[in-house]
């Protein structure tokens, strides 16, 4: 056994260029499909985290019903949940912040339109790092302001509004009883998406309550959590009285960003099959040729005692010893890479970043991942492609008999 | 000779008869909705109203005036529940204002907002302030005859001409062939969704006429929701003030 080993690693570097090459081949295709996965993996983590901070929260709890109804009549009062205990029962819970959201139709002097109208609690937002706090011209909400609204800057901007000006606010609240309110307009925010800023109106949650005619009642609950990841199976750990009380996690909440990934990733699975393909293909070549041209070889051994079982164990253990050693030095080259620039995303240019927002993603720029899961697809890709490759050889050889060996040229 | 001449006398009856088959139907169909609409809308009408939203788990009555000349011009005036109270709408042509007393404001609503809840009813700002025609704004075709336990019914398809501006793709009326009043209404959208149903009852004398004093509205969407408006007391073709119809009555009327 000991001397398989020694005959298959002297065999290794009999033909030391031809076995560079394929471990060199194997290695770089590694690093290429590793860096395939780890941008977009990156990138995805990144905008995942971003996305659920600014805009979602890591979980939004609901009275149950309301998340497909959106009526103001199912919302959550604040005896149906006490929040204190909430965090105290469940230590991963970082922050709570309560948003009431409704619809209203916002005019200046000069013109009308449709506005997402939400109450929020100021300070509790600015500690989860919401969107909110993106404000391009005046001042974020104070927890005093009663009579002062923060506007979407696209809709100020058809509005033609500014900050000083006052708006109008016509709304059909809890039980359709209809609310209106003057208010002052704080300040103007640029969430980057579109859709938000020609929509989003932002009062403080009493002055929304009073307005909708609500006190004391609010339709999300927003959760941050130690960790974004974690959201799904955080859903399960709060065991909430499902009659009652239904929890989504960002994921959920933002299921476009979830497909948008796995299109992505499916995407990238042809290059790798074909990336794969071509390492296969060299596998399988360097494998059957160092068995073809050495059967004459073989012949001897097998005149001197060896048996056909230990030969083709020492061309499978030549080729293990070979695709491992490319392994290895791939994993760590990979590390490598990765870990190094997982520090330096690559910025994306102005306007790709207009369009991502247009289309609703906070995406800036190119990000490396160096989670270890990235190594997961190339290792075990090239391993199996080396053990299929390996059967072709090692059947011919079982059938080799020491005569036709010998005679064949 | 007498033979052929019998064969086209007998071509010519067909024709004559295939072509103003259709177009019969289509007159007597605008007919019955054009009277059924003036029965219903009169050239003017005054009017007390009462809505009575239902919904799940609770609802509430909306008390109101309103006023109406033509397809053109209309005002009504909230007048409970107190919190709603003196609230205005005037439509003047396809425009709309609401004011609203307590802040003092008129705010334009944008043709956006006509398709909206009306005050959180099942009824749209279009259907409180009646933009369209039945009987100018659609074409009509009449499907037959139904019995219904109240008597015989006509029962007539409305479908949007291409340049109406109107919110409805096709609707389906029955109305009662003793008196051309509607017994019930069904609108679909342009996926030939059914929409909602209007259904009307309690036929009785309002303002020196017979009509149905009850319209119960319910949304194919919402099962549990319904939308009840009853009428209070009407006047029909008195004159009104042109003034009713102005912006500065909107901060005036009580």
């Amino acid at each position: 056994m000991i001397r398989l080993f020694t005959l298959g690693w002297r065999d290794i570097w009999r033909n030391r260029r031809r076995s560079l090459l394929t471990m060199g081949a194997i290695v770089f295709a590694m690093l290429v499909v590793a860096l395939i996965k780890s941008s977009n993996d990156g990138t995805y983590d990144a905008m995942e985290e971003r996305m659920a901070r600014q805009y979602t929260g890591d979980l939004q709890v609901y009275r149950t019903g309301f998340y497909d109804d959106r009526t103001l009549e199912q919302s959550l009062a604040d005896y149906d949940l006490d929040l204190d205990t909430l965090k105290q029962t469940h230590q991963w819970i970082t922050g709570v912040s309560r948003r009431l959201d409704g619809f209203g139709l916002v005019s200046s002097d000069s013109a009308s339109a449709g506005a997402l109208v939400t109450g929020i609690e100021p300070s509790a937002e600015a500690s989860l790092g919401s969107y909110m706090l993106n404000v391009r011209e005046g001042d974020y909400l104070s927890e005093e302001d009663s009579d002062r609204a923060l506007l979407g800057e696209v809709l100020a901007q058809n509005l033609s509004v500014g900050v000083g000006d006052s708006v109008v606010v016509l709304t059909q609240g809890y039980h359709s009883v209809m609310g209106a309110e003057v208010y002052v307009v704080k300040g103007l925010i640029g969430t980057g998406s579109g859709e938000l800023d020609r929509s989003i109106m932002l009062l403080t949650l009493p002055a929304a309550q009073d307005l909708l005619s609500m006190p004391g009642r609010y339709t999300s609950l927003i959760l941050q959590t130690d960790s974004h990841r974690k959201a799904d199976r955080r859903v399960q750990q709060l065991a909430l009285d499902s009659d009652r009380f239904e929890a989504k996690s960002w994921r959920a909440l933002m299921s476009d960003l979830a497909q948008l990934r796995e299109l992505d990733s499916a995407g990238n699975f042809v290059i790798y099959a074909f990336l794969f393909l071509l390492i296969g293909l060299e596998i399988f070549n360097t494998t059957t040729m160092s068995m073809l041209e050495r059967v004459r070889e073989f012949g001897v051994m097998m005149a001197i005692g060896l048996n056909p079982g230990q030969i083709s164990l020492l061309i499978v253990m030549q080729v293990l010893m070979k695709v491992l050693m490319a392994v290895v030095a791939g994993a760590v080259l990979i590390t490598i890479v990765t870990g190094i620039w997982s520090h330096f995303p690559i910025p994306l240019p102005e306007d790709v970043q207009e369009y991502n927002a247009e289309l609703g993603f906070v995406m800036d720029g190119v990000y490396f991942s160096n989670r270890p899961s990235i190594m997961l697809l190339p290792v075990i890709s090239v391993l199996v492609m080396s053990v299929i490759s390996l059967i072709y050889p090692v059947v011919r050889v079982r059938r080799l008999t020491p005569v036709a060996a010998l005679r064949s040229n | 000779m007498g033979c052929t001449l019998g064969r086209s006398l007998g071509a010519c009856a067909f024709l004559v008869l295939t072509c103003i088959g259709p177009t019969w139907a289509q007159d007597a169909a605008m007919d019955i909705i054009r009277r059924s609409e003036a029965l219903m809308r009169g050239e003017s009408a005054e009017g007390s109203y009462k809505i009575t939203i239902v919904r799940p788990g609770w609802q509430r009555v909306l008390e109101f005036d309103s006023w109406v000349e033509g397809t053109e011009q209309s005002f009504i005036l909230i007048k409970a529940p107190a919190k709603e109270r003196g609230v205005t709408f005037l439509k003047l042509g396809r425009e709309m204002w609401q004011y609203v007393p307590r802040i003092n404001r008129v705010v334009k609503l944008p043709p956006s907002m006509m398709m909206q809840s009306w005050m959180g009813s099942g009824f749209t700002n279009d259907d409180l302030v009646r933009s369209s025609s039945l009987a100018e704004d659609y074409e009509h075709t009449l499907l037959g005859v139904d019995e219904t336990e109240e008597g015989e019914v006509w029962k007539i398809e409305l479908r949007t001409r291409p340049e109406a501006p109107v919110a409805w793709d096709r609707v389906l009326m029955w109305i009662r062939k003793a008196d051309d009043l509607p017994a019930k209404a069904e609108f679909f959208n342009e996926r030939e969704e059914l929409v909602r149903t209007m259904t009307y009852s309690d036929f009785r004398d309002v303002g020196g006429r017979t009509l149905p004093a009850r319209m119960e509205l319910t949304e194919e969407r919402f099962a549990d929701r319904r939308t009840i408006l009853e009428i209070e007391s009407m006047i029909f073709d008195g004159s009104i003030d042109p003034s009713v119809f102005t912006q500065r009555n909107l901060r005036r009327a009580r």
